[in-house]
């Protein structure tokens, strides 16, 4: 029963309590977090371990700015916290070495009208040539197309974490998915000639 | 071009690939993160009082030193080294003050 009412409690409710120290609160928090946006620092930065530190020092941020929390400025935990996260992710993509535009524009600019190999493909490889395509798309475009289409969120809360327009998003979305679709062509086109 | 329908089943593949649960191992290290990095509070943790009382202390260090060097030089450079003027003034008074003695004395 008083599990039941925990669950109940709103995000922004539980941070108001980690603000006043409720180590109980911060751990839902970590709970219910954690898994989301796991993937979503993985899906932005491509590494895993790399996403996991990111995550831990999201966290130390929550519990530090926990204090100052204003739950009157009506702005969601989600979106607060997809920012930190986001930042974070940006921050180490910066501080990486970056891949050269050129192998870029090579990859999207190979055409065939060869069939399709999907179905030579498994759900794995499918995965990385995606990850590996999302790679190459720039940063505003990958976190919008992460936003959306893998962290599942709505257009209008997409924008806010972007701190863009609506149609600044869709714009991004638009020009994410046709980039896209060129890189995993590409991708698909080199992968017929490797296994025939 | 690829369609919006196949692109659609590839995002969804990838989706489902990278939604693994996290390691037990990393939400007990974000807990203990958290807590190493907290910073302590209280009469339990007298070396943060301290560091509070710094600038109180300073404060009242200063007030103290300010307060005695008015209450002592000030007062010193003041009251304690009359003018010419005042002495002449205190000498008439002393004057009449005798005077006046005189004259009530010699009419009693």
């Amino acid at each position: 029963m008083n599990l039941k009412r925990e669950e109940n409690i709103l995000d922004e409710q539980l941070m108001t309590r980690v603000g006043d120290g409720d180590r109980t609160a911060y751990k839902m928090l970590v709970d219910r977090h954690l898994r989301s946006y796991l993937a979503f620092a993985a899906r932005i930065i491509g590494d895993r371990t790399e996403a996991e530190d990111i995550m831990q020092e999201a966290f130390v941020r929550v519990w530090r700015n926990a204090s100052q929390w204003d739950g009157g400025r009506n702005v969601l935990f989600t979106t607060w916290f997809y920012r930190v996260v986001m930042n974070l992710c940006i921050d180490v993509k910066r501080r990486r070495q970056r891949k050269p535009v050129s192998e870029l524009d090579e990859a999207a600019n190979i055409k065939s009208n060869t069939p399709l190999p999907d179905a030579y493909l498994s759900d794995k490889q499918m995965a990385e040539k995606v990850g590996e395509a999302l790679e190459y798309l720039p940063d505003r475009q990958r976190i919008a197309m992460t936003l959306c289409y893998l962290q599942g969120l709505g257009n209008q809360e997409a924008a806010s974490v972007l701190q863009i327009s609506t149609s600044a998003l869709e714009s991004l979305l638009v020009r994410g998915r046709r980039r896209m679709a060129d890189l995993l062509k590409a991708q698909r086109q080199e992968f017929l000639k490797e296994i025939i | 071009m690829m369609n919006d329908k196949k692109l659609d089943c590839y995002l969804r593949t990838y989706q489902l690939e990278t939604d693994q649960a996290p390691s037990r191992q990393l939400m007990d290290d974000i807990l203990v993160l958290s807590e190493q990095r907290q910073k302590p509070q209280g009469l339990a943790f007298p070396w943060q009082w301290f560091d509070l009382m710094i600038p109180k202390t300073v404060g009242w260090v200063l007030t103290c030193f300010l307060g005695i060097y008015l209450g002592l030089f000030s007062s010193v450079e003041q009251g304690t080294v009359p003018t010419d003027e005042e002495y002449f003034s205190y000498d008439q008074a002393q004057v009449f003050l005798v005077e006046d003695i005189y004259v009530e004395a010699g009419d009693k």
